[in-house]
């Protein structure tokens, strides 16, 4: 069992981190609230942010990830996948 | 078509061990300096042959932001830089949809992300690969790079004919523009190979070049008797192809004209090249260009250094240009820029313009103990000055057997 419990917070970190360095998101306005269809990612792009996710987490995410609407969901998931494993 | 169609060229820019601006490759070429070094690598040690033609272009110092070439393989981000470059130069009307082309050839691609791609599943024991490595991996990925970011809408097409790629991509755009399907191309080629397990296949063959215990520089010898193979290199070229009337009619500055292409094919061997297959492939070029033969002055030859390929390409030279062979000149500027692989056809092409432009041959060096079988003038170690230029050939051969011979015409 792993005895980093990684938190939702932290999470939502490293995801903010993501969108800013990787993605050139201006964060300032950023809300977990936030729908990804408006944050100006194409679904190539999106796909990047999965797979850094994936890579920090060592978790895999489903094949279709379509009913992730907001950057709450991905973090959500996230969480979830990591208690899985 | 009510008349005949003319093809010039208008515009250039490359990525190359010998610099990054067609002027850095011209004033190293025409004074005989090499781009040839040790191979700057993390694997060196493992290395039989430890000498490289490597361009210095950290893609960071060339574009303004990481998103530009950060989903790109190598192979993209040199033909893309070459690409602005070159249509900077020809200084083309870019604000609106055209339906120019890209005409890429490549060797082998984006072979650097897909070593990077199996050592990250097979070394580092990973199991995810990063989402755009399709995309950088695929033969086209250069071509496609380029088409976007010009928003091009007409073809867009990646040659794969090993070693004289680009020359095929040169010349099937001149065919293209001239039938009148399209009025301008971007034309030119890219190869980045210098990757660990891409160059121990090249060294598995026997046909790389040793290195000059004097000078590292001086290791590969087109000609020379004393020769022992070729250099690998890596860069890209790109050149605007544009058809005459369209370029004069916006009071474009014109380098030179494509006035001939031909490719044939080289079918008695995957990799040992025929004086009939070479010979073809001039003369498929000769016909096209409805020239006489003594109108060639010079041969930009494919003069890899090798055993074989310098003896054939002489004996082929000989078979087309008969007597004129010993007036005309032949150089192998691979000497200085090595062998780029699927980009060498359009940095030769490349030189060759500027051949045309300066009056002037550029030399073969290294050429200090002549081989009797190579008995032509190859403008040894210096370059020589030519008067009334007018007509020059690049020839490309390669594995495989594709080869391609181009003519240029200097502007009047």
């Amino acid at each position: 069992m792993d005895t980093v419990i990684t938190t939702k917070d932290e999470i939502t970190k490293f995801l903010t981190h993501l969108l800013k360095t990787e993605k050139q998101i201006d964060i300032s306005n950023l809300d977990m609230s936030n729908q990804l269809a408006d944050l100006n990612i194409d679904s190539f792009g999106f796909l990047e942010v999965i797979f850094s996710i994936e890579h920090q987490y060592n978790i895999s995410f489903p094949k279709n990830y379509e009913h992730l609407k907001t950057l709450q969901d991905v973090v959500d998931t996230t969480y979830s996948l990591i208690s899985e494993k | 078509m009510s008349h005949r169609r003319r093809v010039v060229i208008t515009g250039m820019g490359v990525v190359s061990p010998l610099g990054n601006t067609p002027e850095a490759v011209a004033q190293n070429i025409f004074s005989g300096k090499s781009g040839i070094q040790r191979f700057e690598g993390a694997f060196v040690d493992k290395l039989i042959c430890k000498v490289a033609a490597q361009a210095k272009f950290n893609p960071a110092d060339y574009f303004a932001k990481k998103s530009d070439y950060a989903i790109l393989d190598r192979i993209g981000q040199m033909a893309l830089y070459a690409s602005i470059e070159a249509t900077k130069d020809a200084n083309l009307p870019l604000n609106q949809q055209h339906s120019a082309g890209v005409y890429i050839g490549t060797g082998m691609g984006g072979i650097l992300s897909i070593e990077e791609g199996y050592e990250t599943l097979f070394k580092k024991g990973e199991n995810r690969l990063k989402p755009y490595t399709v995309l950088m991996c695929m033969y086209n990925s250069a071509a496609s790079a380029i088409a976007t970011h010009f928003e091009f809408s007409g073809p867009n097409l990646t040659f794969s004919t090993a070693c004289s790629s680009s020359a095929i991509a040169i010349g099937q755009a001149y065919k293209d523009i001239k039938l009148g399907d399209i009025d301008y191309a971007l034309a030119g080629g890219t190869d980045a190979i210098l990757a660990y397990a891409s160059i121990k296949s090249w060294e598995s063959i026997r046909t790389l070049a040793e290195e000059d215990p004097d000078d590292v520089s001086a290791s590969c010898k087109p000609f020379s008797a004393d020769r022992s193979g070729l250099v690998i290199g890596e860069g890209a070229a790109m050149l605007v192809l544009e058809e005459f009337e369209h370029a004069q009619s916006r009071g474009a500055h014109i380098y030179a004209e494509i006035v001939g292409y031909g490719t044939a094919n080289d079918f008695r061997h995957v990799a040992i090249p025929s004086v009939e297959g070479q010979a073809a492939t001039m003369q498929a070029a000769m016909k096209n260009s409805g020239l006489a033969p003594d109108a060639i002055q010079y041969i930009n030859a494919h003069g890899t250094g090798t055993k074989f390929n310098d003896e054939t390409e002489t004996e082929a030279i000989k078979q087309i240009f008969g007597k004129h062979a010993y007036q005309l000149a032949v150089s192998s500027t691979k000497s200085m820029h090595g062998h780029l692989m699927g980009a060498a056809g359009a940095l030769e092409a490349m030189i060759t313009v500027q051949s045309l432009l300066r009056n002037e041959l550029p030399p073969t060096i290294n050429l200090n103990n002549p081989d009797p079988k190579c008995d032509l003038n190859y403008v040894p170690n210096q370059s020589q000055k030519i008067e009334n230029y007018q007509y020059a050939m690049s020839n490309s051969f390669a594995f495989g057997g594709t080869g391609a011979s181009l003519i240029f015409k200097q502007v009047d």
